[in-house]
Formats: C-alpha cells, sequence, structure tokens
C-alpha cells in the first residue's frame, strides 16, 4: 500500500467513527464551535409552505402561528428554507422581516439552532437581545 | 276464482333496491373519521426535539427539557429520516400525560411538505405502554372551533 494513502484511510476511518446525531451524519451540526450565519427571510413554516407568498393574508397567518408557537423557519435569497430549533414565540414578533441569524447549522442545513440574531432595519442591522 | 299474478318489470326492481341500499347508507351510524380522509400521510417512529437530534450522543434528558421549552420536535422513522411537526411543541411534552413519560413511540397523519421534511399535522397518536392514545392537539394553531392560538 503506498505511504500516501496511510494517512488517508486513517482520516477516513476516524470520519466513520465519529460521533453522529441520532438522525446520522446530514442532521449532525457541522461544528459544535463554528457559528454559520444565515441572512433571509424569518418565516412561519406552516403558513409559509401553505402559500409561499408574502400577501397580508400569509403575514396574518405567519404572526398568529408564531405567537401559538408553531416552528420558524429562515427562508435565503435563493429560497432555501432552514428550520429553526429555538422556541418560536421568542421570534414571533420577527416573523415576515429581514434577518439574520447566527448560529449551529446541521450538515445538510435542514435547521439552525440560533445563538443571535439580528433584524435589518432602516440603515443596517440592529441586534435583537433574546 | 281469479287470482292476478303480481308482476313488476326487472327495471324497477333494480331501482327498487338501489334506494333500499342508499337508505341503508344513510342511516348508517358510523360516524365519519374526517382525519383520516384529510391525512393522506402517516409517519412513524421515535419523538425528538431537533435541537437534540443535532448533538452527537444526546441524551433523553436534551429531549425532555427541549420538548418543555416548547422547542420543535418531530420524528425520526426507523430509516434514520427525520420530518418536523409543524404544531406547537409545548403539545409534544404531553403526549403521555398519565405517566409523565416520553413515548416509545409517535405516530403523526397529515400533510407532508419538502420531501417529508416537515408536516401539517391533523392527527397524532403516542405509545404509552402497551397502549396507543390519541393526543390533544389544542395549540396547533389551526383553524377551527376549539383550537386555541396563544400562550398558556
Amino acid at each position: 500500500m503506498n505511504r500516501a494513502t496511510l494517512p488517508l484511510l486513517f482520516a477516513g476511518l476516524l470520519a466513520a467513527c465519529a460521533p453522529v446525531g441520532a438522525g446520522g451524519r446530514a442532521l449532525t451540526y457541522s461544528s459544535l464551535e463554528r457559528l454559520s450565519t444565515i441572512e433571509g427571510r424569518l418565516v412561519e413554516v406552516r403558513c409559509y409552505l401553505q402559500e409561499r407568498t408574502q400577501s397580508e393574508e400569509q403575514t396574518f397567518c405567519a404572526a398568529t402561528d408564531a405567537r401559538g408557537n408553531l416552528p420558524l423557519g429562515l427562508v435565503d435569497e435563493k429560497g432555501r428554507l432552514t428550520y429553526l430549533t429555538d422556541v418560536p414565540s421568542r421570534l414571533a414578533s420577527l416573523v415576515s422581516e429581514r434577518v439574520q441569524i447566527r448560529g449551529l447549522l446541521t450538515v445538510n442545513h435542514q435547521f439552525l439552532r440560533p445563538v443571535s440574531v439580528s433584524r435589518w432595519q432602516e440603515r443596517g442591522w440592529t441586534y435583537v437581545p433574546n | 276464482m281469479e287470482h292476478r299474478r303480481l308482476s313488476i318489470p326487472i327495471s324497477q326492481l333494480v331501482l327498487l333496491s338501489l334506494m333500499l341500499t342508499s337508505a341503508v347508507a344513510l342511516a348508517d351510524p358510523k360516524p365519519k373519521d374526517f382525519a383520516v380522509e384529510l391525512a393522506p400521510d402517516t409517519i412513524d417512529g421515535a419523538l425528538w426535539a431537533a435541537e437534540c437530534l443535532a448533538v452527537p450522543r444526546a441524551t433523553a434528558d436534551c429531549n425532555r427539557r427541549a420538548l418543555q421549552d416548547g422547542k420543535p420536535g418531530g420524528i425520526l422513522t426507523s430509516l434514520g429520516h427525520f420530518t418536523l411537526l409543524l404544531l406547537d411543541g409545548r403539545i409534544l411534552r404531553h403526549s403521555c400525560p398519565q405517566t409523565g413519560l416520553q413515548p416509545e413511540r409517535i405516530q403523526a397523519r397529515g400533510l407532508l411538505h419538502q420531501d417529508g421534511q416537515a408536516m401539517s399535522v391533523v392527527q397524532l397518536r403516542a405509545q404509552c405502554g402497551a397502549s396507543w392514545q390519541v393526543v390533544n392537539l389544542p395549540y396547533s394553531g389551526t383553524e377551527g372551533p376549539g383550537v386555541e392560538v396563544g400562550n398558556e
């Protein structure tokens, strides 16, 4: 066996044995130290998936459901939806707004565990305290 | 004495039997299960808080705390696929109200979205010990009578 391939094989073995979450590697946070930032529109997932528009009705539906603690998500400029794992009612007042959320992201970008949240206001980003 | 034979045309007989069948069907006391009609998809598996699912070696305690806080939860199937349930996470902490423990398994009927990443739930059942119980969905946020949207 080539000497150069040995370290690669060892690294592969280590990666295969590394602990993963219950949902497998794709659903595990890519790193527990490095935070990712996603920018987009904060949506209440149920209403968003039903209508996918930003009409007045959708905004009302989203605001009502978010106060009722239904899951929230972030839709980025490419239209990709990332689900948030935090308590939804905490961010209910920000639904339909442009936000920037920093947190732990799963490998498959399905879930984001928020650590800090900023909202876009007239002149720039404003940190939203917990 | 002359007897007249009773003769009914076949078409009338068919019509009569059809009417009788419909009458029986209408009088059938069996209630319709609208939840089943509205919910084309069913998933079944273990209950997980989304937050804990992504943490390596997450404990049952992490799950219990996250659901207690009202964080979103979902179902992890035996194939390792996770579906987020689009309902108030606080519902899930009351899945087995009699034992107060986490259900062994959970089954949800509803409408799947995004290749099964999320589900709008119509009916939720939890396996508590040996029996299956229907979980009350009072904070589902869906429209309809008896539904409350708001804080506890």
